[in-house]
């Protein structure tokens, strides 16, 4: 018996040992599209936070090495005036994840706002979704662009531009999930018992929608950085002395035949983030969503 | 007589469509004293829960209207309260639990959060306090290891919890009056005596007024005070429940004794129903809406509403039968 008791506790210790590299790799093995895509992100995020560290200064020039090819020296290569495209391609990091957490998280608030209040007071309802219908109406670009033009190019002018056509799509999602979770039982009981309409708004309604909030920031996050990068491309956006992988793109394109890598590089970056951000969003909607889980509505219907 | 806890006067409700407004409800009057308990009887669709609903202020404002001499309770007109007036009793001194105890909790708060945020929102003590509170609701509805439950969620739970859960909830402020549409229709039956007796147990422990709404006859044998039967929206027969059982005087409520009590004998042929259907409430409502169904009709029936009048101490009924036309119809 003493013995059957140590061999089990050993062997429990053990497995405790080897459980979270066991787990991590059941965990890849299980949702490898998670993984992956928060692997990739992750990743991207980190490089924008340490880029002081890890790369030099993006604005050295050094016109007698331009239009190097990748080498051991300069990873990446360089660009047609000597740059580092390695240098700017993690400086560039900063701008576009920024530029999609800002506009993520601008939209998300601002949006849920909006969203919720169209939703639950049936009198704003009609003047608020006209008045994003009249939003949603013109091109993400053209606004973005014009308001740019207006006030001049900076983060906070390229973030608000980004947000605003984007806000609402955030507030119409929110709205038709407020106007479902605002029938449900639950609410009906919690306005019984007497609730004041903030807490019912926050505690009841609010977080049912959270699963289709936080996807659809996902999908914010990733046009935003697209829509930075071509407003940038277009010279809308980032100033040209600021490194971002628009304006990288757009002095590369002259260069494509030449020297793809300058263009290629922070093409890459973004294409690899976006997808990234998107694939999360389409893993986490799927996890969310009880009627995608088959085996979970089971149990609890 | 002290002045009744509630007090219901000519009460309509009308559903306004585009033509003009439906009148679902009529001219229902009623009375609950304190501590009393009245239950609403009746088909589905006849009213009951409209008349809930109309008491706790949450018709839908937008296509239900609430008209009549008013709602009483604790001397204050309910109808003409203001929303913000309503929301302070409601939970408080009023208070309701629903049919389905599946759908009525948040799937996303713990129980016993639930429970304590109705103490919150009107008492203003601090959480900890009210989450104290809510452990000690919750044991007193017989949840046992109350203190550990409190933190599970509802999917936890199993039906009969849940409602347990939702009477704790209703009756955390000690109410008036505790309003409970059809609160056992969705359990077993076996978890539905335990719910009522428990309810019944607490009532009696706080004081509190009971309208229950049922469509079971047994319920209301085991709960009620007294019966008002409801039919096609108005009332047809109010009656102390020994009474109603024993001498019910309306064709209609016979008709509903009827198909119970013919399930003790031993040998059914074939059920006794009561003829036909509710008459749709578009219909023009001429003489009494039962005539149609109605095996003891006479001409009279189908030409004067016969309105409600006495048939002995506290029962009344709306029937010409017994009760010659001599006064107007309403």
């Amino acid at each position: 018996m003493a013995i059957t008791v140590s061999s089990d506790s050993t062997g429990r210790g053990l497995a405790r040992g080897r459980s979270l590299a066991a787990r991590t790799v059941r965990f890849v093995a299980h949702r490898p599209v998670l993984a992956v895509s928060s692997g990739i992100l992750l990743l991207f995020v980190a490089v924008a936070l340490l880029s002081p560290w890890l790369a030099g200064d993006p604005g050295t020039l050094n016109p007698p090495r331009r239009l190097k090819p990748p080498s051991a020296t300069q990873w990446f290569g360089t660009d047609h005036v000597g740059r580092s495209v390695f240098d700017r391609t993690l400086w560039g990091a900063r701008i576009s994840l920024g530029v999609g957490f800002a506009v993520a998280i601008t939209t998300t608030v601002v949006g849920v706002l909006v969203g919720i209040v169209a939703g639950y007071f049936r009198l704003a309802d009609t003047v608020i979704m006209r008045a994003m219908d009249a939003v949603m109406a013109i091109p993400a670009i053209l606004l973005a662009i014009a308001l740019v033009a207006l006030v001049g190019s900076s983060p906070l002018v390229i973030v608000t531009a980004i947000s605003v056509p984007e806000i609402p799509r955030m507030a119409r999602m929110v709205r038709a999930s407020v106007l479902v979770l605002r029938e449900q039982a639950y609410v009906e009981a919690a306005i019984t018992c007497g609730g004041r309409v903030h807490s019912i708004l926050l505690r009841h309604i609010l977080p049912g929608a959270a699963g289709p909030i936080l996807v659809q920031a996902t999908y914010v996050f990733a046009s935003a950085m697209i829509l930075e990068a071509i407003l940038s491309f277009l010279g809308a956006g980032t100033p040209p002395n600021v490194p971002s992988w628009g304006n990288m793109m757009a002095e590369g394109r002259q260069y494509l035949q030449l020297a793809p890598w300058i263009l290629g590089f922070p093409a890459l970056g973004l294409a690899l983030v976006v997808l990234s951000v998107n694939l999360l969003g389409d893993v986490w909607r799927d996890m969310l969503d009880p009627s995608l889980a088959p085996s979970a509505a089971g149990v609890t219907r | 007589m002290t002045a009744p806890l509630l007090k219901v006067e000519d009460l309509t409700i009308s559903l306004a469509s585009d033509g003009g407004s439906l009148p679902l409800v009529k001219s229902l009057s009623f009375e609950i004293a304190a501590g009393e308990t009245l239950c609403l009887v009746g088909e589905s669709g006849c009213g009951k829960s409209l008349t809930a609903l109309a008491i706790i202020g949450l018709l839908n404002r937008r296509i239900m209207r609430a008209s009549g001499g008013g709602i009483f309770f604790e001397g204050r007109d309910l109808l003409s309260a203001d929303a913000e007036a309503m929301r302070r009793l409601r939970g408080d001194r009023l208070a309701m639990v629903f049919q389905e105890p599946m759908t009525s909790l948040n799937p996303v708060q713990q129980v016993g959060r639930q429970i304590s945020e109705v103490i919150v929102e009107h008492r203003g003590t601090s959480e900890r306090e009210a989450e104290r509170e809510a452990v000690r609701l919750l044991d007193l509805v017989r949840i046992p290891d109350a203190a550990r439950r409190a933190r599970d969620f509802p999917h936890q739970l199993s039906g009969g919890m849940r409602q347990r859960v939702m009477i704790a909830m209703a009756l955390a402020l000690r109410p008036a009056l505790l309003i409970a549409d059809e609160p056992t229709t969705a359990l077993d039956v076996t978890i539905q005596a335990q719910v009522l007796a428990l309810m019944d147990e607490l009532r009696r422990e706080f004081g509190t007024a009971l309208l229950l709404i049922t469509h079971d006859l047994g319920v209301v044998a085991e709960m009620a005070d007294r019966v008002l039967v409801l039919y096609a929206g108005r009332a047809v027969e109010e009656a102390p429940v020994e009474q109603l059982f024993d001498q019910p005087t309306h064709p209609y409520t016979r008709g509903l004794l009827d198909a119970i009590r013919q399930l003790l004998k031993p040998d059914i042929e074939r059920l006794a129903e009561i003829p036909g259907t509710v008459p749709v409430p578009a219909k023009l409502d001429r003489g009494c809406s039962f005539a149609e169904r109605c095996g003891l009709a006479m001409p009279i029936c189908g030409e004067k509403r016969p309105v409600l009048g006495p048939r002995g101490s506290r029962h009344s009924a709306a029937c010409w039968l017994g009760h010659l036309p001599v006064e107007q119809p309403a």
